[in-house]
């Protein structure tokens, strides 16, 4: 098998991927594992060597029809995260080293990232993925979940300008949830909550639905690295239902902020 | 490609000019806004992150010098169908419509 997981790199010249430690194991799931890929070659068509080789058929489908050349780089950036990530939780879950190209993980009806091509997960089971993307760098997050439930990932970066994100990202009971702090500080807590909301739409399998205020922190407890985001929308099936809130954990370091949530996948 | 903003007398209500500008002060200088399109959807052709959108709505906001825009109506429809995408000439229309202006 020429793409084993120990020589990764060496096939996608362009772009560097590695196993990133803290939302995996901020998760909650035991067999969560998650990976970054960087663009190292930036504005360089590093991709059309790479797809062809470690794309699945019908991955190669949708890379070809994104929008820009930029987009498909973008897109091969998280795929790429994406199968680091999977066959990373399926070697640990079965012992079993899938190829690039044999996983296909393509959009779902929202957009979401559906995994296919695994076998050996019994029927109880299966392998749930979640991409993000933040400027030159893409994330993924898998992990062996109960069938309906899903993990959501979002990263954001400390270092880029997020003017305007307060006021048109959350309501004043969530900017209320700020600490007093210094504005680098302040910076970092609003760009988790951020992050947090994004996290629990994906992981509803939803997104934000299209307003953020669909979903709304009603609690930051930045001792546990915790942050409660309660969904605020109706669904068209069932507009009196009301969906329980769900629980962030978020982290990072100087340059990045990250959040994961877990869920279950609306029908 | 560049595009005058309203010397063809096609944005009389200024929106299109305030929203071309808010867009180059969300993406940066890797964008300035003779660059922008009318036609160009934040997502697709601008790639706006949804972090991005809502950036825009704030400065928006605060560039009106108004409360909160309604921004996500453009981005449900009645029926509940969400759109993924909107083009820069929506967003216009809409911020005309919202400050009193003539789309």
């Amino acid at each position: 098998m020429p793409d084993t997981i120990l020589s990764w790199n060496d096939l996608t010249p362009g772009v560097s991927r590695h196993c990133w430690i803290q939302p995996a194991a901020a998760s909650g799931y035991l067999n969560t594992w998650c990976y970054r890929c960087v663009e190292t070659a930036v504005n360089q068509p590093w991709d059309r060597d790479v797809a062809p080789r470690l794309l699945h058929p019908a991955e190669m489908k949708v890379w070809w029809c994104q929008p820009s050349d930029a987009a498909r780089r973008r897109w091969l950036r998280g795929r790429l995260a994406a199968k680091d990530a999977v066959r990373r939780v399926i070697l640990k879950r079965t012992g079993e080293a899938v190829a690039m190209g044999t996983l296909a993980i393509l959009p779902g009806p929202l957009g979401q990232p559906r995994v296919s091509g695994v076998a050996r997960i019994p029927p109880s089971l299966h392998v749930s993925v979640s991409i993000a993307h933040c400027g030159a760098l893409s994330a993924a997050i898998a992990a062996i979940a109960p069938r309906g439930s899903e993990i959501g990932l979002d990263i954001a970066s400390r270092t880029d300008n997020h003017e305007g994100l307060a006021e048109g990202g959350f309501a004043a009971s969530e900017i209320a949830l700020l600490p007093e702090a210094p504005p680098w500080e302040r910076n970092r807590r609003l760009l988790q909550m951020w992050c947090a909301k994004e996290a629990a739409g994906k992981a509803l399998g939803t997104g934000l639905h299209g307003d953020p205020l669909n979903f709304i922190v009603v609690k930051n407890d930045a001792s546990r690295n915790s942050i409660l985001v309660e969904p605020r929308f109706a669904m068209p099936s069932d507009s009196d239902a009301r969906l329980p809130p769900m629980s962030a954990a978020v982290g990072g370091d100087d340059t990045l902020v990250f959040a994961v949530a877990t869920g279950e996948r609306l029908p | 490609m560049t595009r005058p903003l309203s010397s063809d007398n096609k944005d009389p209500s200024g929106s299109l000019e305030t929203v071309v500008a808010a867009i180059a002060q969300v993406m940066g200088p890797g964008t300035p806004p003779h660059r922008v399109r009318p036609t160009d959807r934040l997502g697709a052709d601008l790639a706006m992150s949804s972090l991005a959108v809502v950036r825009l709505a704030g400065i928006l906001q605060k560039r009106l010098g108004r409360g909160p825009l309604p921004l996500h109506t453009l981005f449900v429809k009645p029926d509940g169908t969400v759109l993924h995408d909107i083009r820069v000439s929506d967003l216009a229309e809409f911020v005309s419509l919202h400050t009193g202006g003539t789309p």
